[in-house]
């Protein structure tokens, strides 16, 4: 019997190893559609988006690995919480993949030479920024099984909301040239892309709570406007 | 009971798997299947 639960210890515990590791996969990413980004490079934007399938693949590989440990193992108490909220994990991995795929198609439709704001790309750069550390803390706090490290992502979370409306205004008030505009568009939808990867991080923040305290709540209530 | 004979918990319930994970008698057990505690 020893042998059969450390075996199934072993499952879970690779899972999330998998799980986890697929928001390393998220950084790396992120990072290559920044630099994308501040130089316009279209040829690193493509292998963004043809990369995404490694983290496709790795979403398909957990989920499979979970649907079978459910089946197989028949989890209970901490162990159930913690295979729910893999699955919510790697399903938030697979959007922050997807989130930087819009990023990086965004590039070859603004053009190599667009009519740049500096003030509108230093938003969105510390934006980036912020959102590639809520993903790596969003990882610590789930190894860890630290709320305190979860909970603190909403901190995080509202500089990048900030930071989201500061865009949204420097485009309103960009002025009438049309390739200017047309660019400014283009970017609002490059900061709502990283703004919902702030946002898949939350989530998986508040996955640590649940796994901690057996309770799910959200840690900010989006239906609700402070 | 632990090395030191000391008692660290106790049964809850026991019953066959199908009962203890579709119809248990003690509420503590359906909490513990369902991951709301443990």
């Amino acid at each position: 019997m020893g042998s059969g639960r450390q075996h199934f210890q072993d499952e879970l515990r690779g899972l999330e190893v998998q799980a986890l590791g697929g928001l390393d996969m998220v950084v790396t990413t992120l990072d290559r559609t920044l630099e994308a980004l501040e130089h316009m490079d279209i040829e690193l934007a493509s292998i963004v988006v043809h990369d995404d399938d490694r983290i496709d693949g790795r979403y398909l590989e957990v989920q499979q690995g979970i649907l079978s440990l459910l089946a197989l193992q028949a989890p209970v108490a901490s162990d159930l919480r913690v295979v729910a909220a893999l699955l919510h994990v790697i399903k938030h991995v697979e959007r922050m993949g997807d989130q930087c795929v819009n990023i990086a198609k965004m590039l070859p439709v603004v053009g190599y030479e667009p009519p740049k704001d500096e003030a509108m790309l230093e938003y969105i750069f510390r934006m980036g920024r912020l959102a590639r550390s809520e993903v790596e803390q969003s990882k610590q706090a789930f190894l860890l099984r630290d709320v305190a490290v979860a909970e603190d992502l909403v901190r995080q979370d509202e500089e990048i909301n900030r930071l989201n409306r500061c865009v949204f205004a420097r485009a309103v008030e960009i002025g009438t040239d049309a390739d200017r505009r047309e660019w400014a568009m283009s970017m609002m939808l490059v900061a709502r892309a990283i703004e919902r990867i702030g946002d898949n991080a939350v989530d998986i923040g508040e996955q640590v709570a649940f796994v901690v305290t057996g309770q799910f709540r959200e840690f900010s209530d989006a239906s609700h406007v402070a | 009971l632990s090395e030191n004979e000391q008692r660290t918990g106790h049964v809850v319930e026991y019953a066959p798997t199908d009962k203890i994970f579709t119809n248990p008698d003690d509420p503590r057990t359906e909490e513990y299947v369902t991951g709301k505690v443990g």
